[in-house]
């Protein structure tokens, strides 16, 4: 009797579980919904703010993306916040115009400009030249005319009628430069190439030209050797097929304003990065060796081809 | 409750509906399950992938507003999440909360609800976060997705569910249906198959309930291969074994009862008998772990005293024979192979104090490993047994140990039992003797008549007495005095007859020898009595004729018969003379002498001439070869055997033949020496033989006994020959033996072989001398006047001068007056002083007086102290003038 009981018990269970079993598997406690009200409601957006005190805003110019730029840019701007004691907010933008006219209203402390957007800065409310890196040993760069690795283009002549990119309208080796060139054969973009554009960025250029989406681009030397030994894959689809002269390596500068103890302050800090080991890993990230003092006459072969590209 | 209630009507319902009822429920039961399963599946699948989908679109938004964000340009973030919104359907708001916590865009027409910023919280470094939240009624998913690591802020995606929840209606509903339908379908298979089944197994019931009411012979009738066809046959199969399995068990339970009844028989029957059944633990004390109830007639204690406890075994037994009991356990134990003892009888002690003895039979019990876990046990009283048996253990002891001989026959004579001293005196072992009949003792020394007349005796239940000569079994004689009786039983038949014997063989020697001793006795008291008055009377009769013959001349008819008065005289003296050392031995003082030179000087003696020429036809031969000859002995008397033996051997011999003398050395051992009653050592055998017809063998009995001969009396001897033989040889620690052969008689003498010590005396050579004396003046005492006068004579004849006085204070008397140089001094004088007394005298007057002693004794204390004092020489009486003139000199010379 005993044995009876206990088999037809074990039965009832055994249906139980089974019919329990499916309800277990399917509302779990963490699923419940967490009631949310929409009546309160506040003005959002945001206004581009003041420069506020005891922050030192420094800007990248768009050599290459934001993106990049932010990840690039962070460490050497941690290290620096680090070693003066004060808080620093990158301000970046997407024309190298908005940063000059930043730097010209004193809503900047320091900015990494292009060479272009120096001489146009320096020649028209006196940005300061700080330091200028030295990049693969020399203080200068070039501008590289680049073309798909398919593409038949030698030069380019071989260019004409084509599409084009250029990066910035205020930036050297991506539209000084070739400007210049085509304008010493008394050509200019309009009629030279079928069509133009502007990409912002050294990096988004040179990846328009791997992809073949224009037909060329006109780029930094500085930015293409470093996306050759980060991302050689992306390079290696495109053939220079052009290397300008020298030019003077984008600057590190200061508006004219900014506080002279300041500016000492900054001119030594970066003078001095290469001298610790912390520093030195940063630069070696950025491909720099080091900092130094530039003289502002490195930019005349610039300021000369400005003369002659007067839209510059 | 309704459940429970209706269960038993269930289960006693038909087997059809409770298949169908199963198998609807179980049917019914997977259906819900797999309902509920698919729905938990597929919810959760789709939720999932909803939940994906929104995370990637919200992951774009990121993506794509990273560059907004950096360079601010906020309008053309607010146009992306419009665009966004528009193209995802699902997609019920998206904003953007930067890293400073503000909101630069999103799609909120009224405003952005602050309420929505909370959902960022909780956001730990994971690719994104989802979370439901309900707005109103609506049930949304909110997916967060950080803006380039969240360093830049976080895009939110409002994800709605309503899409998703449409589709989960549908599924629903499909799996519900084909639920439904597979019911259905079970319904109508359990119901054909219920039907199916049931139908051979209510055959199998109908005939399970005639087994159950007793009918084993109904077979089931079902072909195939199928579960119930097999059921059918096991069915089947099962009635052939129940049946099988009845009849065992009815053959089983028949065995079992008469093993139970044989069980109760045997427990009856221990209990009934004198015997009481022991289960022993095997552990110290043993405890009883069983013992059968009548264990109280034995020992007083109950079954339940041993079995309770309160009592061990070895408590009840007798202290003393305690450990002896467990040295038998131990013994027995240990002994490989052994399973069962019985223990040598031991005593207990009964409850009442009551000493028991028991026997004890043991059985070891060993377990599976071989290890001893009790001991079983049949014990039993038999203290009665064991009395009788000590009983006869003690007759059987005294008749073993009892000096006299016991013999048991059984009626017809057959012997049955001999005890030790029988095997002892017949040399027969017990062995040998037993089925023997005692005849095989038979001497053949009494007549058929004398058996007869003993068996008439014992066999008319009479005892009968006697003395019996029988026969050892190496062949010698032996008397035994014998008493035989019959032993009855209790019917009073004759079953057996008991001889009880005493060997008296040594005590007839004995006694024979007591005899010859008495009567040696008895001849030494008439002898002592008799020898000195006879030696003076003698003295005259061997004195006179040889004064006379100095007289006569040498023709004169007289010389003739003088001389043989005075040869008889001498005869006569010798008589005295071997009646005096039968009486009283040899003398005691021994000197080494050689015995073959002894036997020499005799076979150089006149006494040995005269023998040879009385026996002219006898051949005379001696061989003395004896190497070490040296005996410590009375030389006269050994030379006296010697002539006596040599004398007789001559006279034996009828007409012709030869008398041999020998010496020879033998070493007698300890075996030969128990035969003849001497001791072990060097002997030196001196044997005289002869040739005549031997000695009858009742004459040898008597051969040694005073005056027994077969010789004519007065051809020679003295009737003492023998005797003084006998008598010298063990004096001298010596043996003879007669070797009676039928051929001659040989006498063997065995004399102990002195070694070194005092040279041997040479024999003095009795050569003539000068016995003359020259004056000298000599006193002669004597009580008896024909020996002072015969002394006198002589000594005057040899030229002394003599004075003489009967008695020693005579002597003393004239001494005193006229001193004198010699005196010659009888020892016995009566009354008054005798010799020795008087020369003490003597000596105090004259100290150094010369003197000899004359006596009709050997040299007895008397005169050997009279010697000491300080007489110079002895002479034994009847002396002759020769003897006499020596001994006389000899001292006048020292």
């Amino acid at each position: 009797m005993r044995t009876v009981l206990t088999r037809r018990f074990s039965l009832w269970v055994f249906f139980a579980s089974l019919l329990v079993w499916p309800a277990l598997g399917c509302d779990r406690p963490e699923d419940k919904p967490l009631k949310v009200s929409l009546s309160n409601t506040e003005h959002a957006g945001i206004v581009k703010e003041n420069k506020k005190s005891g922050t030192l805003h420094i800007a990248v110019s768009a050599v290459i993306s934001p993106e990049e730029t932010f990840v690039l840019y962070k460490d050497l701007l941690d290290y620096i916040s680090e070693k003066l004691g004060v808080k620093i907010e990158l301000v970046q933008r997407q024309t190298y115009e908005e940063i000059n006219n930043l730097v010209r209203d004193n809503k900047l402390d320091l900015a990494f400009v292009c060479s272009g957007a120096y001489v146009d800065g320096h020649d028209k409310f006196g940005m300061e030249l700080l330091v200028a890196p030295v990049a693969y040993g020399e203080a200068v760069y070039y501008s590289y005319i680049i073309v798909p690795e398919s593409s038949p283009a030698r030069d380019l002549g071989d260019l004409r009628g084509k599409r084009f990119a250029f990066t910035d309208p205020m930036s050297n080796t991506g539209k000084l430069a070739p400007t210049f060139m085509l304008a010493q054969q008394d050509e200019d973009i309009d009629s030279y190439f079928s069509e133009y554009i502007f990409t912002y960025s050294h990096d988004r250029s040179i990846e328009m030209v791997a992809y073949s989406l224009v037909d060329g681009a006109s780029v930094d030397s500085l930015i293409w050797e470093y996306i050759n030994t980060t991302d050689p894959s992306l390079t290696s689809r495109t053939r220079i097929i052009n290397k300008s002269p020298p030019f003077g390596i984008p600057p590190v500068v200061v508006p004219s304003s900014l506080d002279r103890e300041m500016k000492e302050n900054l001119r030594k800090l970066f003078l001095s990065i290469h001298t610790d080991e912390e520093g030195r890993k940063i630069l070696e990230k950025l491909h720099i060796d080091r900092y130094i003092v530039q003289d502002n006459h490195q930019y005349d072969s610039i300021r000369k081809m400005r003369t002659v590209v007067p839209d510059q | 409750m309704k459940i429970i209630s209706w269960l038993p009507r269930f289960i006693r319902t038909r087997l059809a509906y409770k298949f169908c009822l199963v198998f609807l429920l179980v049917i019914t039961s997977l259906c819900v399950i797999i309902y509920f399963a698919i729905n938990s599946i597929v919810t959760r699948t789709l939720y999932e992938q909803h939940k994906l989908r929104g995370v990637s679109i919200a992951a774009n938004l990121a993506s794509n507003a990273v560059d907004f964000l950096l360079v601010e340009n906020f309008s053309q973030l607010q146009l992306l999440l419009r665009n966004t919104q528009k193209s995802e359907q699902d997609a019920v708001y998206l904003f953007v909360l930067d890293a400073k916590g503000r909101v630069p865009a999103h799609t909120f027409p009224g405003g952005f609800p602050s309420d929505l910023k909370k959902l960022n919280q909780g956001f730990d470094d994971q690719p994104y976060n989802a979370r439901l939240i309900k707005i109103d009624h609506l049930v949304l998913q909110d997916i967060a997705v950080p803006v380039l690591d969240g360093s830049l802020g976080y895009v939110h995606l409002g994800f709605s569910r309503q899409t998703i929840e449409q589709q989960l209606q549908n599924i629903r509903l499909r799996i519900f249906f084909v639920c439904i339908l597979a019911c259905a379908i079970s319904i109508i298979l359990a119901v054909f198959f219920s039907r199916r089944i049931n139908r051979p197994i209510s055959n199998l019931t109908n005939i399970a309930t005639a087994m159950a009411n007793g009918d084993l012979e109904q077979q089931v009738d079902l072909r195939g291969m199928d579960e119930v066809a097999i059921l059918a046959r096991s069915f089947n199969h099962m009635r052939n074994s129940i049946r099988r399995t009845i009849a065992d068990l009815e053959k089983e339970n028949n065995e079992r009862r008469q093993a139970a009844k044989a069980l109760n028989d045997a427990y009856d029957i221990i209990n009934k008998s004198r015997s009481v059944a022991f289960l022993w633990k095997n552990v110290e004390g043993w405890p009883v772990e069983f013992v059968s109830t009548n264990v109280r007639n034995l020992f007083g204690y109950s079954a339940d005293d041993f079995t309770s406890g309160r009592i061990s075994y070895a408590q009840v037994i007798h202290p003393e024979d305690v450990n002896r009991v467990a040295q038998e356990v131990v013994l027995h134990r240990e002994m490989e192979g052994r399973q069962d003892f019985d223990h040598a009888p031991y005593r207990i002690i009964t409850k009442e104090g009551q000493v028991k003895w028991i026997s004890d039979n043991t059985i070891i019990r060993k377990d599976s490993q071989g290890r001893v876990t009790h001991f079983q046990g049949i014990v039993e009283d038999i203290t009665q047994r064991k009395q009788v048996e000590d009983e006869r253990d003690r007759l059987i002891s005294a008749i073993e140990q009892a000096d006299e001989i016991i013999v048991i026959t059984d009626s017809r004579g057959t012997i049955q039992y001999v005890n030790p001293v029988f095997e002892k005196v017949t040399g027969y072992a017990s062995g040998e003797a037993l089925g023997e009949n005692p005849r095989i003792l038979k001497s053949g020394e009494h007549d058929e008549a004398y058996y007869q007349q003993m068996w008439k005796t014992i066999t008319s239940g009479e005892t009968w007495n006697g003395r019996i000569v029988n026969r050892k079994k190496d062949g010698s004689l032996y008397t035994e005095e014998m008493s035989i009786s019959p032993v009855f039983d209790r019917s009073g038949r004759t079953i057996n007859y008991v001889a009880v014997k005493r060997d008296i063989t040594h005590v007839l020697h004995l006694e024979k020898q007591l005899r010859l001793a008495q009567k040696m006795e008895a001849i030494g008291l008439m002898a002592g009595g008799v020898a000195h008055d006879l030696n003076n009377i003698l003295a005259g009769i061997v004195g006179y004729p040889e004064l006379l013959l100095m007289t006569l001349t040498k023709d004169s008819e007289l010389r003739k018969p003088i001389m043989d008065i005075r040869e008889a005289g001498k005869r006569a003296a010798a008589v005295v003379d071997d009646l005096l050392t039968v009486a009283r031995g040899a003398a005691k003082a021994r000197t080494v002498h050689d015995l073959n030179q002894l036997v020499r000087e005799y076979l150089h003696s006149p006494e040995y001439k005269k023998l040879k020429s009385l026996f002219p036809k006898v051949e005379w031969q001696s061989q003395l070869v004896a190497a070490h000859s040296s005996i410590a002995c009375s030389p006269v008397h050994i030379k006296k055997v010697v002539m006596n033996l040599v004398t007789n051997a001559a006279e034996a011999i009828v007409e012709q033949g030869s008398v041999i003398v020998s010496t020879s050395n033998q070493y007698v051992d300890e075996a030969a020496g128990a035969v003849h009653e001497i001791a072990a050592g060097e002997y030196i055998v001196l044997k005289v033989q002869d040739t005549g017809p031997g000695i009858s063998l009742a004459d040898a009995e008597h051969i040694f006994e005073p005056f027994y001969t077969k010789k004519t009396l007065g051809r020679s001897g003295t009737g003492l020959g023998l005797t003084v033989v006998w008598n010298t040889v063990k004096d001298h620690e010596g043996k003879i033996l007669v070797e009676n052969k039928g051929q001659g008689t040989c006498f063997v003498l065995y004399l102990p072989v002195r070694a070194g010590g005092e040279e041997a005396v040479p024999a003095v050579d009795d050569k003539p001398e000068d016995l003359a004396g020259r004056g000298e003046r000599i006193l002669v005492v004597d009580d008896e006047p024909v020996l002072r006068d015969i002394a006198g004579q002589m000594l005057r004849s040899l030229g002394y001068r003599v004075d003489s006085v009967g008695s020693g204070e005579s002597a003393l008397e004239f001494i005193r007056e006229n001193p004198v140089d010699l005196v010659v001094l009888d020892m016995l004088m009566e009354p008054g002083m005798n010799g020795r007394q008087t020369y003490e005298k003597i000596i105090r007057l004259y100290p150094g007086q010369k003197a000899v002693i004359a006596s009709g004794f050997s040299k007895s204390d008397d005169v050997k102290t009279a010697l000491r004092l300080g007489v110079g020489g002895f002479i034994k009486k009847p002396y002759s003038v020769e003897q006499l003139g020596r001994v006389v000199k000899e001292v006048l010379q020292k």
